[in-house]
């Protein structure tokens, strides 16, 4: 990884942790949530760069996200919510927003567009992302208590 | 007020303060039915949207008590009092509190109030690491921290003057905007990676994801109405640093 790359990973992780406390997230989770969000981050910059599409790259890191929140949540015996929306935070497309409006506000519309249809790539793999995601893990959950409910009343 | 009517009226109080701290509306349905069925209600049947909680409970004595609170702040996120409200379901279920000890409970964990250093630290750290991370350099952190500083005040002073969070928005990323240009004259900083790093701050990341989620799980009235606010928030932002930037002419 090139050093553009190394910076950006720790600036995750930094900006992770800062909204973890700006969330207000108690202390014993910001460590373990803003890591998570630098491992989407890394997730998200590998897949796009041997790829070069934003749509599936950021799908997987929000796949990534919505598991290791899960994950964590069970372990740590608090909501999923709070890991998976710190885990996101690096993939959320600030950039991209604010040049497709300063162009469009300065009437460049080709490149306003370019950024625009960035901006609804970044939106639309991160919505499918955590809603596919959830609702596998959702539907892998109840068939398992289906599977173990089965398993106790044969017992 | 007979018991039950008092333990709706907390559970109504446990249902609100999530939705205000930012919890989606599966987890206010499920916590407030969970609790119900706990204190001996037979059938719970819970409606939340953004703005209203409705909720009847069926008891095996045969009563029926219909509670509804109405919601009017939004968009607050605040994960320790989720996390505490879940806890506080989870004990319940297992043994359910006295109602003294729940009212007690939940006024407790509403008074706890955000630390402001906390969040003060949060802010800049956020802003600072996310002006780098979209391409600034060490002087744009510092000064997108600087502003993240001045966001922090005005949302602790400016935000109760204000209508509603939209307005809010509206002046504080004008406000905001103000500031990064007048300071982009006097120092070499790249005002667009300043404003992306403080934007992050304004964003309303929490409401549209969730929005998003409740759209394509099924709440879709709920998601509706919280994807709109969100849009309309956004814009709110976008309009407020618009302003800004052509008022002082750096573009």
């Amino acid at each position: 990884m090139d050093e553009l790359a190394i910076i950006k990973t720790v600036t995750a992780f930094l900006g992770s942790l800062g909204f973890g406390m700006v969330f207000n997230m108690r202390p014993r989770h910001l460590f373990l949530a803003a890591a998570g969000g630098m491992f989407g981050w890394i997730i998200f910059y590998n897949l796009e760069a041997s790829t070069g599409d934003i749509f599936s790259a950021t799908l997987c890191a929000s796949f990534f996200s919505v598991l290791y929140g899960e994950l964590l949540a069970r372990i740590r015996h608090c909501p999923a919510n709070l890991y998976v929306i710190i885990t996101l935070i690096p993939l959320i497309p600030g950039g991209s927003l604010y040049y497709m409006m300063s162009n469009a506000v300065q009437k460049h519309w080709a490149v306003s567009r370019i950024y625009g249809s960035e901006l609804i790539m970044y939106a639309l793999g991160l919505a499918v992302g955590i809603c596919l995601m959830s609702a596998l893990l959702d539907f892998l959950y109840q068939l398992f208590r289906r599977v173990k409910k089965l398993s106790d009343s044969r017992k | 007020m007979n018991t039950e009517n008092r333990m709706l009226h907390q559970l109504m109080h446990v249902g609100e303060l999530l939705l205000i701290s930012g919890a989606e509306i599966r987890r206010v349905e499920e916590t407030i039915s969970r609790m119900g069925k706990a204190y001996g209600a037979k059938e719970t049947d819970v409606f939340v949207i953004t703005s209203s909680i409705v909720v009847t409970m069926t008891f095996p004595d045969g009563e029926m008590l219909t509670q509804t609170r109405r919601i009017r702040t939004s968009g607050g996120t605040d994960f320790r009092k989720i996390e505490d409200l879940n806890a506080l379901s989870r004990r319940c279920c297992e043994e359910p509190l006295t109602v003294e000890e729940l009212r007690a409970e939940v006024n407790r964990i509403r008074d706890g109030g955000q630390n402001s250093f906390y969040l003060l630290c949060g802010s800049i750290l956020a802003a600072g690491g996310l002006t780098v991370f979209f391409g600034g350099n060490v002087t744009d952190a510092l000064m997108a921290a600087i502003v993240a500083v001045c966001i922090c005040a005005m949302q602790k002073w400016l935000a109760p003057l204000c209508m509603n969070t939209v307005i809010f928005n509206l002046f504080c990323s004008f406000l905001a905007g103000l500031i990064i240009c007048v300071l982009s004259w006097f120092l070499p900083v790249h005002v667009d990676k300043i404003m992306i790093g403080d934007i992050m701050l304004l964003i309303p990341g929490v409401p549209f994801t969730n929005a998003v989620r409740n759209v394509l799980i099924g709440d879709t009235i709920s998601g509706l109405m919280r994807l709109v606010e969100s849009i309309l928030w956004a814009g709110a932002i976008a309009c407020g640093f618009v302003l800004s930037v052509w008022i002082t002419g750096v573009w």
